[in-house]
């Protein structure tokens, strides 16, 4: 707590904890992250039966997880982003 | 820094020049609405200026003027989410104006069976978003009240910017993450109850609703004078419902929905 250094965010941990949330086999959600520089690749993997909670009608959900994966990688000075793979 | 007295032709408007004359983000300070101002009828007539008094939010050294653009120095500080807001912090930012309910106002049916079946009291809407604050690295606390129909989940803390993003967009991301995790939450623990949740991010909803009841009557006016529709920019549906609630009870105009989202916008058209 409170070391006065900048506070280190995993994106990974972040996009893991929304999908986590959101589908039935949350033990089944993967995310791998793909760094190359400033540019942070995030693939999300969930079980078959969830890939369309992921995604959402008009992939609104999966639209929701990147917004707030983008927001918070700027906020870091990266540039994130989340695809989902089956 | 002291609080300053400000005065503009709208509540707004007031506060951006209060804003710009403390070098403070909106995040960053507290506002009190001492007179809303009257637009007169639609703007015309009887107009009256706004007056609110605003000062820092934190015993905050720094001013950075724009949270957005904040790269965000905010230690690490495990999330407390108290059920009640205490005086000083959620309640105080939206200004003695608006009578806050409080822990027993609103209805009192929702509210009562929220928490419930939870294990901390907390909703589940509120521990998800708690948890995504804290995963997002983030200095903020999470406020749970109950509001008509909604459970409304307030966020105070520094650096908030990167929550609301543009026009909202991040914030109505969170808000709509939130009603999916706490809704599956809700029927995987077999509970049929469907609350709603509102996210706010200090008071941005509060200020955005104001900004577009004044869009909505200034348009409105143009429609009265010219006769002919006015289209407004595209909204999302909880943008639009302030709208068409703000027009509701106007006279002269009628306002419906056009398009699809996320592009859907409204038509302010002359009628009775």
């Amino acid at each position: 707590m409170g070391t006065g250094k900048k506070n280190k965010v995993e994106l990974r941990d972040l996009v893991s904890y929304l999908a986590s949330n959101i589908v039935d086999e949350p033990d089944m959600v993967r995310v791998r992250e793909i760094e190359n520089g400033d540019s942070v690749i995030l693939e999300v993997s969930v079980a078959q039966g969830d890939m369309g909670k992921v995604i959402g009608r008009h992939g609104r959900v999966a639209r929701a997880i990147r917004t707030v994966a983008k927001a918070t990688a700027t906020r870091q000075g990266k540039r994130a982003m989340v695809e989902i793979v089956e | 820094m002291k609080p300053i007295e400000v005065t503009g032709k709208t509540v707004d408007e007031a506060v951006q020049a209060g804003l710009s004359s403390l070098g403070l983000g909106k995040e960053q300070v507290e506002i009190e609405v001492i007179d809303e101002g009257s637009r007169g009828f639609l703007g015309l007539v009887g107009m009256r200026h706004a007056r609110v008094r605003m000062g820092p939010l934190h015993a905050d050294p720094t001013p950075t003027g724009d949270a957005d653009a904040g790269r965000g120095s905010s230690e690490p500080r495990p999330t407390v989410v108290p059920r009640v807001p205490s005086e000083d912090s959620a309640d105080s930012i939206r200004g003695r104006r608006s009578s806050v309910p409080g822990r027993a106002a609103g209805t009192g049916k929702m509210g009562a069976d929220v928490g419930v079946s939870e294990n901390d009291g907390l909703s589940r809407g509120a521990r998800f978003l708690e948890g995504l604050v804290s995963v997002m690295g983030l200095d903020a606390d999470v406020y749970e009240r109950e509001a008509d129909e909604v459970t409304m989940l307030e966020i105070e803390g520094k650096s908030l910017g990167v929550l609301i993003g543009r026009h909202g967009e991040t914030l109505d991301s969170v808000q709509y993450l939130v009603n999916l995790a706490a809704g599956r939450a809700a029927r995987a623990a077999g509970d049929e109850q469907r609350v709603r949740y509102v996210v706010d991010v200090a008071g941005y909803r509060k200020q955005r609703e104001e900004t577009l009841t004044e869009m909505a009557i200034e348009a409105a006016g143009k429609v009265i004078r010219d006769q002919r529709n006015q289209v407004l920019e595209p909204m999302s549906a909880l943008e639009r419902r302030i709208v068409h609630m703000a027009l509701k009870d106007a006279e002269g105009v009628v306002t419906h929905s056009e398009g699809r989202e996320p592009y859907r916008r409204i038509v302010i058209s002359p009628g009775e």
